[in-house]
C-alpha cells in the first residue's frame, strides 16, 4: 500500500510533467523549461540530462507551490536579520539581489569589469558609424543602480568611459542620469530592474530632444496602486506589491509589425488603463521583447532604427510617433527570430534608414551588443 | 545521475521499481538491476561507461584465469585497475610532482575509486583463495555496478554479495523499510548537507571577514555537510539495496559521538577503512610489528587514505594527519586515555576532527596553514559584513541544531512499530518528509555529492 501509493505520486509528476507541460511560469515571470528534444549528441555531453532535470523542477505537479512555500520559508527566517541590518542603511544582500531601504536593487558595476568590452562597443559604433556617413547615430545610456554606489553616491565611471571613447558628433550622446539614492527612487521600480513611469519620460524626453523631434503631449499618468511584483522579486516572499504606472500619450495612428506579421498594438496600454488587464508585468504592459519591431506611422518623414532592449520598450511607442518608420531592432533574439544575421550595413541600406539611436544600459553596452554578433 | 535528483524520484526509481517487481524469475530481475545500472552511469557519465565494462571485463577475465592457475591473470588484472585509476584520476598530479604542469585534460570517471576498489578486492581475495570465481560475467557486472553503491559504495565485497546475486528474499516489509532509509538519507542530504554546504562557503570564502569564531563554525558546518552529504547517500544506497532485497553494509556509525581519533575512525566509512586494513595495512605487517615499523605503516596506510580521497596534497596532508594522531593515540597515550572523563575525550575527539576538515576543504596548502592560524590566533569576525552580504544564509542555519542532534544516536534507539496505527504514522511521516525534501530540491539549486569526486 505505502509502495503503491509512493510509487502512484511519483509517476504521476511524471506523467503530469510530460502529458501536460505548462508553458509559463508566471510566478516568476519566466517561461517554464519543457522537455527537450533527445539527440546522442546532447546525451553525450550531459545537456540533455541537465536539460530534463531543470523540466522537471517546473513540471512536476505543485512544483510552484512548493517553491513558494520553500520560499516562504526562506526568506521568512531572512527578512527579520534583513530589516534589522538594513536600519542603518545600506546594501543588504539577499541571494542574488540586495535590499536597499524599501528597493530591490543590485550592487554597482566596477569600472574595470566592463572597461574593455564598453570601449569594444564604442568602436564598434564608431566603425558603424564610419561605413554609413549618410546615416545619423546616436547614444543614449540609461545609468541604473549598477552606475552608481547607492551607499555612498560614489559613481563607476561607465558612462565617461563609453563616451570618451565615442567618435559621434557633438551633441548625438545623452543619458538618463542618476547621481543619488533619491534619483534611483524617482526613475525606478522598486521591485524591477526597468525603469517606471517618471523614468521612461524622462528618457522619453531626453531622447526628443537628443533626435530633434517634437514629444508627444501627456495627458497624465494612470496610477494602479499596490499591483505589480517585478522580476526582483520573484522568488522573494514578504516583499509589499508595488504601483503601476503608465504616462498617457494620445499615439497617432500606426501600423505594428513584428517578426510573426502584422499586431494590433505593441503592449496593452489601453488594456491596463481600461482595468483589464489580468496580469501586470512590464512586458505585458509596455510590450514584449522581439527580434524586430516596426512602427509605420504613414507619414512622410525619416526613418528611425532603434538598437536596444527591454529598456526601449516602454518608449518606442511614443518616439515611432516622430517618425515615418520606426525599426526596432534586439539583438537578443534578431538572429534566433529571424533566421538571419543582424547586419548593420545592409539593415540601413534596406530600411532606408537616416537615424540609429542605441538605447540600454550596463548590460547591454556591456554585453549584448557584442556578445550578440551585430555586424 | 544523483538519488536527489528530481529525475531519479520521479522517472528512474518508480520504473526500476516497477520493473523489478514485475519481474516473473529471479534472472529476469537481475537483468533488470543490471540494465537499469548501466543507465544510471551511462546518465551521469555516458563517456565513461566503456571504460567500467572495459575494466570489469578484464578483472571478470582475470578471475576465471587466476582460478585456473595463471599465474600472469592476478598482477595484470590488479595492474589493469589500478593503472587505470592512476591514469584517469592521479596522472596529473604525479607528473606535477615532476614539474609537468600541463596534460591533456583526461575525464576523471564518476566513482572510478570505489569501482576499482572494489574489482581489486574481488581479485585480491581470489588470490588468496577466499572465495571463487564468478562463472556468469552478467552476474559480475552487477556486482561490479549494482546502481544503488555503484558512484559512492559502500564498498562492497564479492564473498558477502555474490550469495544475495544469485538468490534473496524479497518482502513488502523490507521493501517499505528499504524506502524508509531512503527517504531518511534523502533528507540528510537535502535539508542538512546541503544547508550546511552554504555556510561553510560562505564563511570559507570571505576570507577577510572570516575571523576566529568564523573559521571554527566553517569548519563545523563542513564537517557536517560532509558527514551528512556522505552518510546521507550511504543510507539512500543502503535503502535502495533493501527494497531490491540486498543487504549492503554499514558505512557509518555516529562517527560524531566517537570517544577518541581511533574510535571515530571505527565508525566513518567503514567499508573504506575496512578495506585499507585487509588489504593494505595487514599486509605490510599489521600490529605485529616493532613501533618504528607501525608507525611507517600507519602513515603509509593513512597517506593513502588521504590520497584516495582526491589528488592533491591537502588529501595526503588530512590522511597523514589522521595517521600522525592515531600514532600517537597508540603509542603514547595508549590505555591512558580510558582514564579521561568520556566529555572531555568527546570534546577533544570533535575539535580534532574538526580541524582534519580544514585540510579536507582547503586544496592550497599554504592557505590551510594561514585558516589554522586563525582558528588559533584571535581575530575578530565581521558577522554583520557576513549576513550583508547574502542574508539568505540565514534559513540554513536553522539545519545545524538538528545536524548536532542527529549526529548522536538518540534516534537510533526508538524502535520502529512492526505494524497498526503507528507504522501507519511513521510511514505517513516518511511520506511528508520526501515531500519536503522534493521541496527543497526544486526551489534550491542542485549541490551534487561531495564524494562523487572520489
Amino acid at each position: 500500500m505505502t509502495v503503491g501509493l509512493l510509487l502512484l505520486f511519483l509517476l504521476a509528476g511524471l506523467a503530469r510533467a510530460l502529458i501536460s507541460p505548462d508553458s509559463e511560469i508566471f510566478y516568476e515571470n519566466r517561461p517554464a523549461r519543457r522537455f527537450p528534444a533527445f539527440s546522442a549528441a546532447s546525451f553525450l555531453d550531459g545537456t540533455w540530462q541537465s536539460d530534463v532535470e531543470d523540466a522537471l523542477s517546473d513540471q512536476v505537479p505543485a512544483a510552484i507551490r512548493m517553491k513558494k512555500l520553500y520560499n516562504i520559508f526562506d526568506t521568512g527566517t531572512a527578512l527579520p536579520v534583513i530589516r534589522m541590518l538594513g536600519q542603518g542603511g545600506g546594501y543588504v544582500g539577499f541571494r542574488n539581489i540586495c535590499f536597499f531601504e524599501d528597493m530591490l536593487v543590485v550592487r554597482p558595476v566596477a569600472l574595470p569589469e566592463k572597461e574593455d568590452t564598453f570601449l569594444a562597443a564604442a568602436r564598434h559604433i564608431g566603425s558603424w558609424q564610419d561605413a554609413a556617413p549618410g546615416t545619423e547615430f546616436y547614444v543614449y545610456y540609461i545609468e541604473t543602480d549598477r552606475d552608481l554606489n547607492l551607499e555612498t553616491g560614489e559613481k563607476s565611471g561607465l558612462y565617461d568611459c563609453l563616451t570618451g571613447a565615442l567618435t559621434l558628433p557633438a551633441g548625438r550622446v545623452g543619458r538618463l542620469r542618476v547621481d543619488s539614492f533619491a534619483d534611483y527612487h524617482r526613475l525606478f521600480f522598486k521591485t524591477d530592474h526597468h525603469w517606471n513611469a517618471d523614468g521612461s519620460y524622462q528618457g522619453y524626453l531626453d531622447l526628443c530632444a537628443l533626435l530633434g523631434i517634437t514629444p508627444l503631449t501627456v495627458r497624465g499618468q494612470y496610477r494602479l496602486p499596490a499591483c505589480y511584483h517585478g522580476t526582483r522579486a520573484a522568488g522573494v516572499e514578504g516583499v509589499p506589491a508595488e504601483d503601476f504606472a503608465v504616462n498617457l500619450f494620445d499615439y497617432p495612428d500606426m501600423t505594428v509589425t513584428i517578426p510573426a506579421g502584422p499586431i494590433p498594438d505593441y503592449g496593452m496600454q489601453s488594456l491596463f488603463v481600461n482595468g483589464e488587464l489580468e496580469s501586470v508585468s512590464y512586458g505585458s504592459v509596455f510590450g514584449v521583447d522581439c527580434g524586430e519591431l516596426v512602427f509605420d506611422t504613414g507619414r512622410p518623414g525619416k526613418n528611425l532604427l532603434v538598437m536596444g532592449d527591454s529598456y526601449d520598450n516602454a518608449v518606442v511607442k511614443a518616439l515611432a510617433a516622430g517618425f515615418s518608420k520606426t525599426y526596432c531592432v534586439d539583438l537578443r533574439s534578431y538572429a534566433s527570430e529571424l533566421r538571419r544575421p543582424f547586419v548593420m550595413a545592409d539593415y540601413l541600406k534596406e530600411h532606408r534608414i537616416d537615424c540609429v539611436v542605441f538605447i540600454g544600459g550596463v548590460d547591454y553596452f556591456g554585453e549584448t551588443l557584442l556578445r550578440e554578433g551585430g555586424q | 545521475m544523483s538519488f536527489s535528483s528530481l529525475s531519479f524520484l520521479y522517472a528512474f526509481l518508480p520504473v526500476v521499481v516497477i520493473l523489478y517487481f514485475l519481474s516473473p524469475s529471479p534472472r529476469w530481475r537481475n537483468a533488470v538491476l543490471l540494465i537499469t545500472s548501466l543507465f544510471f552511469y551511462a546518465w551521469g557519465a555516458p563517456k565513461a561507461l566503456p571504460l567500467l565494462l572495459g575494466m570489469a571485463a578484464l578483472v571478470w577475465l582475470c578471475g576465471l584465469g587466476t582460478e585456473k592457475g595463471l599465474g600472469f591473470c592476478h598482477p595484470l588484472s590488479l595492474a589493469f585497475v589500478l593503472g587505470s585509476l592512476i591514469l584517469f584520476k592521479y596522472l596529473g598530479f604525479f607528473v606535477g610532482l615532476f614539474g609537468v604542469k600541463t596534460l591533456p585534460a583526461l575525464l576523471l570517471p564518476a566513482g572510478i575509486s570505489f569501482t576499482s576498489f572494489q574489482l581489486m578486492a574481488y581479485s585480491i581475495d581470489l588470490k588468496r583463495g577466499q572465495i571463487r570465481a564468478e562463472r556468469s560475467f552478467f552476474r559480475f557486472l552487477l556486482y561490479v555496478c549494482f546502481f544503488p553503491q555503484l558512484l559512492q559504495g559502500p564498498i562492497l565485497r564479492y564473498g558477502e554479495t555474490a550469495p544475495m546475486l544469485r538468490e534473496r528474499s524479497v518482502t513488502l516489509d523490507g521493501a517499505v523499510c528499504g524506502l524508509r532509509r531512503f527517504v531518511r538519507g534523502l533528507a540528510k542530504k537535502v535539508l542538512i548537507a546541503d544547508q550546511a554546504a552554504v555556510l561553510a562557503s560562505t564563511l570559507y570564502g570571505q576570507r577577510e571577514l572570516s575571523g576566529t569564531a568564523g573559521l571554527w563554525l566553517a569548519a563545523l558546518c563542513y564537517g557536517m555537510q560532509v558527514f551528512y552529504d556522505f552518510s546521507g547517500y550511504s543510507d539512500m544506497a543502503i535503502g535502495l539495496g533493501q527494497l531490491f532485497g540486498f543487504k549492503l553494509p554499514d558505512n557509518f556509525d555516529h562517527p560524531y559521538a566517537a570517544l577518541s581519533v581511533s574510535d571515530f575512525w571505527r565508525r566513518w566509512h567503514m567499508t573504506l577503512a575496512r578495506w585499507f586494513r585487509d588489504y593494505v595495512y595487514i599486509p605490510l605487517g599489521g600490529n605485529r610489528v616493532g613501533r618504528g615499523r607501525l608507525a611507517l605503516n600507519l602513515l603509509i596506510v593513512w597517506a593513502l587514505t588521504g590520497l584516495w580521497h582526491g589528488a592533491s596534497w591537502n588529501f595526503v596532508l588530512w590522511g597523514l594527519y589522521y595517521g600522525v594522531l592515531l600514532l600517537i593515540e597508540r603509542l603514547v597515550i595508549g590505555k591512558g586515555i580510558e582514564h579521561v572523563p568520556p566529555l572531555l575525550r568527546w570534546l577533544v575527539t570533535f575539535v580534532l576532527v574538526n580541524i582534519g576538515w580544514v585540510f579536507f576543504y582547503i586544496s592550497d596548502p599554504s592557505l590551510i596553514l594561514e585558516k589554522l592560524l586563525r582558528m588559533f590566533i584571535y581575530m575578530p569576525t565581521d558577522w554583520r559584513a557576513l549576513l550583508t552580504l547574502d542574508a539568505s544564509v540565514c534559513s540554513k542555519v536553522l539545519c545545524l541544531p538538528f545536524a548536532l542532534l542527529f549526529s548522536f544516536p538518540i534516534v537510533k534507539k526508538a524502535a520502529a512499530p512492526e505494524k497498526g496505527p503507528g507504522l501507519i504514522v511513521l510511514n505517513g511521516m516518511h511520506l511528508v518528509l520526501l515531500i519536503v525534501c522534493i521541496m527543497f530540491i526544486i526551489s534550491s539549486s542542485f549541490t551534487p555529492f561531495v564524494y562523487f569526486n572520489f
